[in-house]
């Protein structure tokens, strides 16, 4: 569709329309398209995903599989899992940073559709999921590409350009001091703000960087040419507060993105009539407005694109269009209709960029993102910002804030031949505090300018939806502060995510490198699977601080595949004033009573998506009922055939395993057993060992050395069984022995055996492993098929003789 | 019949999600040691309602079927699904659900739980009682399987009404898949009606062996639909691979009862097929690229070059609507046809066939030269 640029879209009114493609953004796996063949398209709101917590409920809509045959999405809901989250890309393209994982049922074909918060905002673009070895299907793990990563590169797609993610040309990684500058370009944005090898990252984009994930979670959110703060610690251990600006990366496509020009054009046009509404009449003079004459004449190959006021202030433009590789130009006198195609500027940036597309020459076509300046929009406080190298920001703000004050109108002054703002001009008295510009107030949107004044030259963003208490403000077109319902989810994830430790080592054997555990004790101990992953060297536990622990293995069972480690301090924390006896942890004891289909919460560590720093992903389910678990890990039987909790939260991800299922508010119910497939059904367990369990598990750990090693003794119950070659299908009973268990209790020659101890049995392998786990004095009750009926035979069983 | 899916999607869609909320229990610094939400105490009750009427089904005997029955008893392509994790997967031996369909005897569960022809089937009831069954009829298109036990005056469940089923209300699958003598509980929502070609609803509740053939209920315990295996695929597998992927399938209300009069009757049901390709760069409308000899599409007079305008008096303008039309119809089924080939309307009726009952596809396709190009531009088969 990129290539052909066209193609169909289906909506749930069943019908199809037309759809061209505008703009793509390769980096961030997005692009936008625009519907035609009705006259008002219902649409959804970008939401502000910021403001997204774990816990939130998540709702996914989009055609999975392509199961709807009339154009109706699937609808799916599930809970935000974990936020902040990075995924790799390949190469430069198809990065996932800073993204919002959820539980909710993101399939193929899922890919493009929203995720909706509860106030039905699109909080996300559903993009891809973590799969396991059973192919492309969800395994509770879906990735949803944040609103807010997708809102500063809308304006560029919508004016149909490819449009470029920043780089400040440095990597970093994690280090125990942490996280650290490796590799920097000299000449790049870091380098030239004096950034070197080994310096500590701080701060980066207004966040504090807590890992190597996070910085490129944040840096994937930036455009090119985006103007950026960052703090490092220098080897001398100063501190720098530095402004920079990003480097757009170049992406290699198939074929060259080439824009579209009528795209291209309509975007300008909506810029101009945006501006001319909104400042047009409060132009500061004629001549100061009089732009240069088109450059364009007809053949010309290069686009330019310029704008031109007439003396009574109305826009003249020069569309372009492209026919055959050639440039035709025509001029178009009066006013432009705006946005008459129905859809409204979705984000805040939509003019930045267009205001700057048509203050500088040829922006549109050959710099797409050199938006000037950044802005925090929805009531943060840094309403400007400047380019590096420059004045303070405090300077240029009181220069211009000096100027301004809420019934202002401001006129602007342009530059006749570089069509740089010259002037900013308020006719009121200025007063101190920067509310709301009347130019921004009527666009309502941010806009870009470029500043030329006694100061130097500068590049400043003036935005409209500062939202000032003391003010009555015109209605917000973008309010994002909604209140959204906090979940039971949303109260349980911080209880959890303190009390569950990620445990990073190195992979053995089939064991993952990486699992979780839950504290038991204020001072340190932990509960976890019995894995190969303990064994591994170097095996470190993390908090929910993200500071590490060493892990030492106090006590490992191997039929119960649980495993009690104590966590001691590492020299990897310099800060020594770590209180070692102040853990949160689990209650074993305060074991509630669940009821069958009981809202339950699973914290752990699937696919090691949570990296050191980072927090748990919380999922969630319920509970769905306790059996006696029969599985199979790979190709040998599980060891463990107690009870287990099963839930239908998915925690059979690789990595779950030694997490912590929690009921509604907060107490532990079990913890998450190792990934097996029930021997019931051939399906993925998503089950939890039960605290009854555990405490078991830990009175014998605390016991002095009593590990009687299991002895399997045989049993007697006197039957013999048909068996045709290896294919013995099904149980018949061939032989009763006379006086023996099975004769005292009633079986006979003939009796079709159905099911023993509560399942069915269709193999004589299925009987006899059941028989194996019995020991003398044991009941084993058989299902017997005598004729047409179905009997329920107990046999007591005995000693072999 | 080739499937070719030009169905592109753009969900732009508000609904009213129905979303029962707790009152918040904060949490302090210690948890509360006992907390209900609403959403619990509604499933608590709605599975009280609904265990009476939850039977477990258990069979003994049969064969494992084999990758080559999964991929299609009737696809012409049977190597298309060879990647699929449906195809490798290997039937157990565990109990599985069923739920009472009359007080007389009458049980009604997946047909899932039979791919093996077991010899022996056994039916559990809630109270305990365990009988052997005889399988009535099998439904090879819905997946269903209507049993009889020798038994009376058992409890039957209600039913919702199928068009008081919405997208966003609560689901609740039921199944003894994993043992024990209590059914066991997934929750989720309906994700959407009308699939499957009004055969399915679909849910976000894990489904999985462990409840298929088991009731999926609204918040009330009435019975939205049977769980199923679904997939836009041939075999009666076809669907184990979304087991647990938030992708399930439930027969609604309606459809239930229209079977299972001819199920009582004891007719098995097998897809049914038109016979012919469709030209699959045509986005707008459907064209007859060539038929099988014999098929019932030939046979019915239409050639290639004939355009599809209408099934059963539903408008077809792109191939999702002649897929709706007729995905899932029966073998055996009338279908009324309305062909366009030229400015002329020609209206035919047809019986769909069995796979068995197609010829072979014309080695030369007789040649295709619509009169008007639909798109000028190449056109591509989008495939997500």
């Amino acid at each position: 569709m990129i290539e052909s640029r066209s193609g169909f879209g289906g909506l749930s009114d069943g019908e199809l329309y037309p759809l061209q493609v505008l703009g793509i953004d390769p980096g961030g796996d997005v692009a936008m398209f625009k519907l035609s063949g009705r006259e008002a398209f219902p649409y959804s709101k970008l939401g502000d995903s910021d403001n997204v917590r774990v816990g939130d409920t998540a709702i996914a809509m989009g055609n999975p599989f392509l199961l709807s045959d009339d154009y109706a999405p699937t609808v799916t809901s599930g809970i935000v899992s974990g936020i902040h989250r990075y995924q790799y890309g390949s190469g430069d393209v198809l990065l996932y940073s800073d993204c919002i994982q959820v539980d909710t049922a993101i399939n193929p074909g899922n890919s493009g559709g929203p995720l909706f918060n509860l106030a039905g905002d699109v909080i996300g673009i559903n993009g891809r999921i973590s799969v396991s070895m059973r192919g492309r299907v969800n395994v509770g793990l879906g990735y949803a590409i944040t609103a807010n990563q997708i809102k500063p590169f809308i304006p560029g797609m919508r004016a149909g350009l490819l449009v470029e993610h920043g780089t400040i040309q440095a990597t970093v990684r994690d280090r125990d001091a942490g996280v650290i500058f490796i590799e920097l370009y000299e000449d790049g944005p870091a380098w030239n703000v004096g950034v070197r090898p080994g310096d500590e990252l701080l701060r980066f984009a207004n966040q504090p960087i807590e890992s190597a994930n996070h910085f490129a979670s944040v840096l994937g959110t930036l455009p090119g040419d985006w103007p950026v703060a960052l703090s490092f610690r220098d080897a001398n251990g100063e501190i720098h507060h530095r402004m920079t600006r990003t480097e757009g990366v170049q992406i290699k496509t198939k074929k060259p993105f080439e824009p579209d020009l009528g795209v291209v054009g309509r975007a300008v046009e909506r810029v101009i009539e945006r501006f001319r509404k909104s400042a047009g009449d409060t132009l500061d003079s004629p001549e100061s407005m009089s732009w240069p004459e088109s450059h364009v004449t007809e053949g010309d190959e290069i686009v330019k694109y310029e704008v031109a006021a007439s003396s009574d202030a109305r826009m003249t433009w020069t569309p372009i269009e492209n026919k055959s590789g050639t440039i035709k130009v025509q001029q178009i006198d009066g006013i432009l209709s705006a946005d008459s195609d129905g859809v409204p500027l979705p984000t805040t940036m939509d003019l930045a960029f267009r205001a700057r597309a048509f203050l500088q020459d040829r922006l549109i076509v050959s710099n797409p993102n050199r938006v000037a300046g950044v802005f925090e929009h929805c009531g943060a406080d840094a309403l400007l910002d400047i380019d590096s190298n420059g004045i303070s920001q405090s300077t240029l703000l009181e220069c211009i804030t000096a100027s301004l004050d809420e019934h202002a109108t401001i006129k602007l002054g342009f530059d006749a031949k570089s069509g740089a703002l010259r002037r900013i001009v308020a006719t009121d008295t200025p007063t101190r505090e920067f509310v709301s510009l009347t130019l921004a107030d009527k666009i309502g949107w941010p806009l870009g300018l470029s500043v030329e004044s006694e100061l130097g030259k500068q590049s400043i963003v003036i935005d409209g939806q500062k939202n000032n208490a003391s003010h009555e403000s015109p209605a917000q077109p973008n309010k994002c502060v909604k209140n959204i319902p906090t979940t039971l989810a949303t109260h349980v994830f911080d209880h959890v995510a303190r009390r569950v430790v990620k445990l990073i080592g190195a992979r053995v054997g089939r064991s993952e490198g990486y699992g979780c555990g839950v504290l038991i004790s204020t001072n340190g101990l932990v509960l976890t699977v019995d894995s190969g992953l303990l064994n591994s060297p170097n095996v470190r536990a993390y908090l929910y601080d993200g500071t590490a622990r060493h892990v030492e293995i106090v006590h490992a069972d191997r039929d119960l595949q649980l495993a009690l480690v104590q966590l001691t301090p590492t020299n990897l924390n310099d800060d020594s004033t770590i209180d070692e006896a102040a853990y949160d942890c689990f209650d074993l004891n305060a074991t509630p009573e669940l009821s069958i289909g009981q809202s339950v919460f699973a914290g752990g560590n699937p696919f090691k998506v949570a990296d050191k720093g980072e927090h748990i992903s919380l999922s969630s389910g319920v509970y769905c009922g306790t059996t006696k678990l029969d599985a199979t890990r790979g190709t040998q039987d599980f060891p463990y055939r107690g009870d287990v909790l099963v839930i239908d939260a998915i925690t059979s991800a690789p990595g779950f395993a030694g997490g912590a299922v929690v009921e509604s508010a907060g107490n532990l119910v079990g913890l998450v057993g190792r990934g097996v497939e029930s021997r019931f059904t051939h399906t993925q367990l998503n089950y939890a060992i039960p605290n009854r369990v555990l405490v078991e598990f830990l009175s014998n750990a605390s016991g002095t050395d009593n590990e009687t090693p299991a002895v399997n003794r045989d049993v007697y119950h006197g039957i013999r069984f048909f068996e045709l070659g290896y294919r013995s299908n099904p149980v018949f009973v061939e032989r009763v022995r006379r006086r023996s268990p099975a004769a005292k209790a009633g079986i006979r020659k003939d009796d079709l055996i159905i099911g023993a101890n509560g399942r069915p049995i269709a193999k004589l392998k299925a009987l006899e492993r059941i028989i194996d786990a019995c020991e003398p004095g044991d009941t084993l009750e058989l299902t017997v098929l005598r004729g047409e009926k179905v009997k329920k035979i107990r046999i007591e069983l005995e000693e072999p003789k | 019949m080739k499937r070719f899916l030009l169905v592109q999607f753009q969900c732009q869609y508000l609904f009213a999600l129905i979303v029962v909320f707790a009152p918040s229990t904060l949490l302090a610094s210690e948890p509360t040691v006992k907390a209900t939400d609403g959403a619990t105490e509604l499933v608590k009750r709605a599975i009280e309602k609904a265990t009476p009427f939850v039977v477990r089904v258990e069979t003994v005997g049969g064969v494992q079927p084999l990758d080559q029955l999964l991929a299609s008893e009737d696809d012409e392509n049977p190597n298309q699904f060879r990647d699929n994790p449906g195809s490798t997967f290997m039937v157990a031996d565990g109990p599985t659900t069923g739920i009472v369909y009359s007080s007389d005897g009458l049980v009604l569960t997946s047909s899932f739980n039979f791919v093996r022809d077991p010899s022996i089937v056994t039916v559990a009831l809630a109270d305990g009682r365990q009988m052997t069954a005889d399988i009535v009829a099998r439904d090879r298109v819905r997946k269903l399987t209507l049993l009889k036990i020798d038994a009376t005056d058992l409890p039957t469940p209600n039913w919702v009404p199928d068009e008081q089923i919405r997208p966003g209300q609560t689901a609740i699958a039921m199944g003894m898949g994993f043992g024990g003598s209590r059914p066991m509980t997934s929750v989720g929502i309906v994700s959407a009606v009308n699939r499957m070609m009004g055969n399915a609803i679909q849910t976000d509740a894990k489904l999985s062996p462990a409840n298929y053939g088991g009731p999926l209920l609204d918040s009330s315990g009435y019975v939205l639909g049977i769980c199923v295996p679904m997939a836009q695929r041939p075999g009666e597998l076809a669907g184990i691979e979304f087991y647990d992927a938030g992708v399930g399938f439930a027969v609604p209300g309606e459809r239930v009862s229209e079977i299972a009069e001819d199920l009582k009757q004891g007719k098995t049901f097998h897809r049914g097929w038109l016979g012919m390709t469709v030209d699959p760069k045509v986005e707008k409308g459907v064209a007859i690229l060539s038929s099988a000899d014999p098929s019932p599409i030939r046979e019915a007079g239409a050639q290639p070059g004939d355009w599809i305008v209408r099934i059963n008096e539903q408008p077809i303008k792109h191939f999702g609507q002649l897929v709706k039309a007729l995905y899932m119809v029966p073998a055996g089924e009338r279908v009324s046809v309305r062909l366009l080939r030229g400015a002329e309307h020609i209206d035919v009726e047809l019986t769909l066939a069995r796979s068995e009952e197609l010829g072979p596809l014309p080695k030369e396709e007789e040649p295709f030269d619509p009169s008007k190009p639909v798109t000028e531009e190449k056109s591509e088969t989008p495939e997500d």
